[in-house]
């Protein structure tokens, strides 16, 4: 794979790097999620970030509104490209992960 | 007047006393009007008037006498205003002339107020009611908010009130005039329930607090790491795959028909659980046969009794070898592995001509005396096998119906290597001896057999094929039939047993039906070398003597032993034992010691050492009567024999230590030891037969029946 970090200069542009892994949109950095939510909510978050890959604004919505909808009245979702955060969140029911190896996808439930 | 009186009546006395009195309260003195103040709570005395003159009179009030004052004077009360002029004049100018008014005017007026009250019924108000019912609808409502605002101002101001609600009622038909006297409010309060507060506290559901800084360079090394670790699992991915095939190829050869069904059925089956059960099987016989087995008695146990006994012997039966499916055949045959000592091979087959069905051999180890360690069935009885010397796996066994096979018994399934088939020239008549001899010149494994059609043939293993070749034919030593046509036909005799010399291999002896003994060579075909008329009936072992190249021994169906010595014709021992001899078989250990079985089970053992007529044992062995022995053998390693009956039972015995002697060494000698040694014993015993006669009828005469 020409993709192995010391054949790479850490400055080059991002879009060569990720080409071959883009093949899979999605690389998980952690998932703290019951298994039965994990994966229906991992797809949700794909779709809409295909879905509003301009807007993350709207992605955020869709992806907060089908949460709620499916598995209970308070999901915080946060989409976002450069961003930190401090969160409290209910145990075993926190997704983050990142897709499209530009957008980071924060989802957790906070009643 | 009346009115004045009245008013002065009051202020003059206390005491109401009427229109009737009336007195001058002019008369009065202002003075007495102060006083008439204090009057209140206490008795004005009547006469106190009187007392005018002393109190409260002013000086310049007339001074009337009593008759002036009970004067009455008349004072009328007219209508007539005393101000108003009595005669006004005023210029009529339709007369021209002045002229009295004659009414004059005389009304007073004290009090003037304008009012807004008019009357119902009159124009004005019904002007007014017409105008109202225009603006009714605001009125209603006006007045709803109205009636609040005017019972909160009730208590109030009543004209306020008065006026909007009359204006309304006298304009509005049948509306109801509320005022405060036809119109009352009314409030009732109803129960309310009591209130309680409940709460309560739930546990928070647990929390956890996660954070983390996004960025690009984040968001790149982590899709890098991801990829790493994807690579590593590829990789122990495919060592897994080529674990798995190996232990599938391991697996294969697992025979098909052995179908496990479950997975339990699949562990037993398997390579590693067999040798772990083999071992827990042969633990558990050990504790089972732990008495016999652990050396009290296979090892260690010497029969105490020997020492009083000068020469005889004792068998000790050890185990009984017993197997379900071959409790109907008899054992045909039994030989020791060569390389393992506790390891020997039992055949299975039927004498009887007419009961003839499948076959059987087993493989047995002394170690596990309840169960075979292996189970070849066949379709035909197995008459004889044997072990190769170097190969001991490979087994030769001779069937029933004349064909012979190579085992391998070390192969998984139980089918033979080779097998002869009647194109490859297989005996017509049932193989009654296989033997394994040297590899022939080509390094290729051969054995012999011999049958009851005749022949004595050599079976090579070629390859794959077993080729055979004929070695000798039993001819009779009969006149040939004459013919017609002078065609000589020579009939076969049936060759029974046979044995090649232990020291020269090419010299063997046949054993036939007929009762004779020839002496072949295997590289003459067509002639024996010797024949000896040894029994009246079937002989059913020959046996060389291990250790002497010369001396063999015979057993027959005509109850009898005979020992031979090659080059002579006549047998040097004889003995009768009492029913048919199924086989004789020289020890291992010592060249003067054998034993023979016989129909009605009994075992004797001979040594031509310590006694040359009678055995040293003779000994029932089998459980049951009527059982006949069929085979013996001797175990080349441990002092026990090896016994197999007509109803499948294998039993061993161990020989007690008379029957293992060696001769008594005197101190000092050195023992002469190795087969030289047990030759000269021998030969001493040959010597001492022969020396006293010199004919050959000696041997008959001086060998003494043994009775049984």
């Amino acid at each position: 794979m020409s993709i192995h970090p010391s054949n790479i200069d850490p400055c080059d542009i991002r879009s060569h790097k990720f080409t071959a892994l883009l093949s899979e949109p999605l690389g998980n950095k952690m998932l703290y999620k019951l298994p039965e939510i994990k994966t229906e909510c991992m797809e949700l978050c794909v779709t809409a970030c295909e879905k509003f890959s301009q807007n993350n604004e709207n992605a955020a919505r869709m992806i907060k509104e089908t949460m709620d909808k499916k598995f209970g009245p308070t999901w915080q979702v946060i989409v976002g490209e450069g961003y930190g955060f401090f969160i409290e969140h209910q145990v075993k029911s926190l997704l983050y992960m990142f897709f499209g190896g530009t957008t980071a996808i924060i989802v957790w439930k906070c009643a | 007047m009346k009115a004045r009186a009245g008013a002065d009546k009051k202020n003059a006395q206390p005491v109401p006393v009427g229109v009737n009195l009336q007195r001058r309260l002019s008369q009065a003195h202002r003075g007495s009007l102060t006083g008439y103040d204090d009057q209140e709570g206490g008795n004005m005395p009547a006469n106190f008037i009187d007392d005018s003159n002393m109190l409260g009179r002013s000086e310049d009030q007339l001074k009337l006498t009593d008759a002036e004052l009970n004067e009455e004077h008349t004072r009328i009360l007219t209508a007539r205003n005393p101000q108003a002029a009595e005669n006004i004049i005023r210029y009529s100018y339709k007369d021209r002339i002045y002229k009295p008014i004659p009414h004059v005017d005389q009304l007073a007026v004290h009090y003037q107020m304008d009012s807004n009250l008019i009357n119902k019924d009159s124009d004005d108000a019904k002007r007014q009611v017409t105008v109202d019912t225009a603006t009714e609808g605001v009125e209603v409502a006006t007045a709803s908010v109205g009636t609040d605002a005017e019972t909160a101002t009730k208590e109030g101001e009543d004209e306020d009130e008065d006026k909007p609600k009359k204006t309304a009622g006298a304009g509005g038909k049948g509306k109801k005039l509320t005022n405060q006297f036809n119109f009352s409010e009314r409030a009732s309060q109803t129960y309310n329930n009591p209130c309680r507060n409940r709460e309560t506290f739930v546990e928070q559901t647990p929390r956890a607090v996660f954070t983390d800084n996004v960025s690009q360079w984040s968001i790149f090394d982590a899709y890098n790491e991801d990829f790493e670790q994807q690579q590593k699992l590829k990789e122990k991915e495919s060592k897994k795959h080529t674990l798995k095939k190996d232990d599938d190829r391991k697996k294969k050869f697992v025979p098909s028909d052995q179908q496990a069904g479950d997975e339990f059925a699949k562990f037993v089956r398997s390579k590693t659980a067999n040798i772990s059960l083999k071992i827990l099987e042969r633990m558990i016989n050990l504790n089972t046969f732990d008495d016999i087995a652990q050396g009290i008695d296979f090892k260690y146990w010497e029969d105490a009794a020997d020492e009083y006994r000068e020469q005889q012997g004792s068998l000790l039966p050890l185990w009984v070898f017993q197997y379900d499916m071959v409790k109907k055949l008899s054992c045909t045959n039994l030989a020791w592995n060569t390389q393992y000592p506790d390891l020997f091979a039992a055949s299975f087959g039927s004498y009887d001509f007419l009961k003839q069905s499948r076959g059987m051999f087993l493989i047995y180890s002394l170690k596990n005396p309840s169960f075979p360690e292996n189970m070849f069935p066949t379709d035909s009885g197995v008459m004889s096998l044997d072990f190769h010397p170097k190969h001991p796996n490979l087994l030769c066994c001779g069937f029933y119906d004349g064909s012979v096979a190579v085992y391998n018994i070390a192969d998984e399934n139980k089918r033979p290597k080779y097998q002869s088939t009647a194109r490859s020239g297989k005996h017509t008549d049932p193989v009654w001896q296989v033997r394994w001899q040297k590899d022939d010149l080509d390094s290729n494994l051969n054995f012999y057999s011999v049958s009851s059609d005749g022949r004595v043939v050599c079976w090579t293993l070629v390859k794959s094929d077993l080729m055979y070749t004929d070695i000798v034919q039993l001819k009779l030593d009969k006149p040939t039939t004459e013919t017609d046509e002078g065609v000589p036909l020579t009939t076969l005799g049936c060759g029974t047993c046979f044995d090649f010399n232990k020291q020269q291999d090419y010299l063997f002896i046949v054993g036939t039906e007929e009762g004779k003994i020839h002496k072949c060579s295997k590289s003459y075909n067509n002639q024996f070398l010797d024949t000896f008329d040894a029994h009246h009936m079937a002989v059913y072992a020959v046996r060389w003597n291990t250790y002497h190249p010369k001396i063999f021994a015979s057993c027959s169906a005509d109850w009898t032993v005979k020992i031979w010595d090659i080059n002579y014709k006549d047998p040097l021992f004889v003995y009768d034992l009492g029913s048919a001899v199924g086989d004789v078989n020289w020890a291992p250990y010592s060249s003067t010691v054998f034993a023979a079985c016989t129909a009605d089970g009994k075992v004797f053992v001979f040594d031509l050492n310590v006694n040359k007529y009678e055995p040293l044992t003779e000994q029932i062995v089998v459980q049951k009567k009527r059982t006949k022995l069929t085979h013996i053998t001797f175990n080349h390693q441990f002092p026990i024999l090896l016994a197999g009956d007509d109803r499948g039972n294998i039993t061993t015995l161990k020989l007690s230590p008379n029957l293992r002697k060696k001769p008594k060494v005197k101190k000092g000698q050195e023992v002469p030891e190795g087969p030289e040694a047990e030759n000269a014993k021998l030969d001493k015993i040959l010597a001492l037969i022969r020396d006293p006669d010199a004919a050959k009828n000696k041997p008959t005469t001086q060998g003494a029946t043994t009775t049984s």
